[in-house]
Order: structure tokens, then C-alpha cells, then sequence
């Protein structure tokens, strides 16, 4: 298996974990950074902003948004990383997939669900 | 009875009270070895947990050393004295490892606390290099300092966890 495939694998087992409230993701010194950390490592999901050539209008740059996965060691020494665009051949919708797990662990990070579910048990008592 | 252990002459009987004895004798001295063998035991167990609760005291000394490390890179920050901060950076970050790896009884969950702690620490020092580097200053001293204190907390709950494990 291929380093890009690996991370592609990890990406989706980290997707459903996040789905069930399995693993837990916390805030960052960065305001878009989250991060998870593991039993030998930390998982990084932040979006960076990029600018590409336009698909149909070439010399034509424009500004994209890709979401990005870094895996550090236990050291916190960079492992790996990948954005959606570099997995898209190693992962079916890769953009889509981190988008809901990016959506997902940031109101986990915030406590959203959690507060929003005390103010609903406290207001129907 | 005499006759049923085959005794018949005061020889006889000597030999079969000599074998007695002797039978005796091994007896007594199992006993007591095997009394020395868990006098030795007890005192290895003993040794063994007082081992173990020194390890413990190094741990809750290492992670509130962390702790005041922390409070002291907040104030730091929170006054703008950059060129301190990397020192504290790489010292927190050592700190956090070495503990991680040695102190006895961290769930799984607190080792994943220190790993976290560990990762926000090397950003924040990645940042401050960085703005060193170009002669600016990082823009989110709140952030970070917010970050930092929720970090201090979870060490703090495993002193707890580690202190409440002294003894057991």
C-alpha cells in the first residue's frame, strides 16, 4: 500500500469514528487547526487556501480552499500530509469526506452538540 | 505398634526414632526456608512499590513543573517577551515526553492528553519562530494562551489521577 493510499485508508476510519463520537477532537493554537491525537501520534485537519490555474481558462489563476490531513509522530515531528486534491486518485470524494469529518469534529471541538443538548434537557424538564 | 513398624530390639527402636527425628528436622527447615522465602518476597514487593511511588512523586514533580511552565509561557506571551518563549517551548516539550513515557499508570486517554499538549506546543513554537524569523509577532496571543490553560488543566487532572495512586 502506498503512502497517499494509507493516508486515504486512515482518513476514512478516522471519518466514521468521527461520525460515531468515537475519538475526540480538540481546539489548536490555530483558529481553523483541529486535531486528534492518537496512541503514537496526532491527526491535523485544517482547510488552506491555495490558488490554482483555472480549469478552462489556462494562465488564469484562481483561489481555492483545499482541506488538508497531516499525521505527526509522537514527537510531534510531521509524518506525512495530504490535501483532497492529492487523494482524489487514491479515494472517491475525497473533498466531501473530509469536509463532513472537518464540519463534524469542529462542533465536537466547540461542544456544540453538547451544549445545544443540555439547553434542550434543561428547557424540557 | 512396635511390632507393626517392625521394632523389636532397642536398636531397632533407635533407628526408627533417629528416622523421626530426621523426618522432623527436614520439616522444620522447609518451614523456616520457606518463611526466609516470603520474608524475601514481602520485602522485594515492598521494594518493588516503594520503587514504584518514587516513580510516582518524580511524575507529579515533572507535571507540575509542566504546569508552572505553562503559567509562566502565558505570562510571557501575554507580555510580548518573545525571545524567551522557544527556550520554554523546547523545555515543556521535553518534559512532556519524557513523563508520557514514564510515568507509571496513565490511561490511555492521558497519554493522548500529553501527546495533544505536546502537538500544540511544538505549533505554538512553530509560530513563534516563524514571526521571530521575520521580525513580526504572532496575532493570536488569546488563542494560544486559551489553548495553553486547557492544556494546564488536563495535566492538572493527571497529577490527580497519579497523586490518588500513591500507596495502592
Amino acid at each position: 500500500m502506498k503512502d497517499k493510499e494509507k493516508i486515504a485508508t486512515i482518513i476514512q476510519l478516522l471519518a466514521a469514528k468521527t461520525e460515531k463520537g468515537e475519538i475526540r477532537w480538540d481546539a489548536t493554537e490555530k483558529a481553523e487547526v483541529l486535531q486528534t491525537s492518537l496512541a503514537n501520534g496526532t491527526v491535523r485537519l485544517f482547510p488552506r487556501s491555495i490558488r490554482r490555474e483555472h480549469p478552462t481558462q489556462p494562465g488564469i489563476e484562481v483561489p481555492q480552499r483545499d482541506l488538508v490531513v497531516a499525521i505527526f509522530n509522537e514527537n510531534a515531528e510531521l509524518i506525512d500530509e495530504a490535501s483532497d486534491v492529492e487523494l482524489k486518485d487514491v479515494m472517491e470524494r475525497p473533498y466531501y469526506v473530509l469536509r463532513e469529518m472537518y464540519s463534524a469534529a469542529r462542533r465536537q471541538a466547540k461542544g456544540v452538540d453538547k451544549a445545544l443538548d443540555q439547553i434542550l434537557t434543561e428547557l424540557q424538564k | 505398634m512396635f511390632a507393626l513398624l517392625g521394632i523389636k530390639t532397642f536398636p531397632d527402636f533407635c533407628g526408627v526414632a533417629g528416622l523421626f527425628v530426621s523426618v522432623i528436622g527436614l520439616i522444620a527447615v522447609w518451614k523456616q526456608a520457606k518463611q526466609a522465602k516470603d520474608a524475601a518476597r514481602a520485602a522485594s514487593d515492598a521494594a518493588r512499590e516503594t520503587r514504584n511511588d518514587l516513580n510516582k512523586f518524580d511524575a507529579i514533580s515533572t507535571l507540575s513543573d509542566i504546569i508552572n511552565t505553562i503559567e509562566e509561557v502565558k505570562t510571557l506571551q501575554r507580555d510580548g517577551v518573545w525571545d524567551l518563549t522557544p527556550t520554554k517551548y523546547a523545555h515543556l516539550k521535553q518534559s512532556l515526553i519524557t513523563v508520557r513515557a514514564l510515568a507509571p499508570g496513565l490511561s490511555a486517554q492521558q497519554k493522548k492528553d500529553l501527546l495533544g499538549t505536546i502537538q500544540t506546543c511544538a505549533g505554538i513554537e512553530d509560530e513563534i519562530e516563524t514571526a521571530i524569523a521575520t521580525e513580526t509577532v504572532p496575532n493570536d496571543v488569546p488563542r494560544f494562551n486559551r489553548v495553553l490553560g486547557k492544556h494546564a488543566l488536563d495535566v492538572q487532572s493527571i497529577v490527580l489521577h497519579i497523586r490518588n495512586q500513591i500507596g495502592k
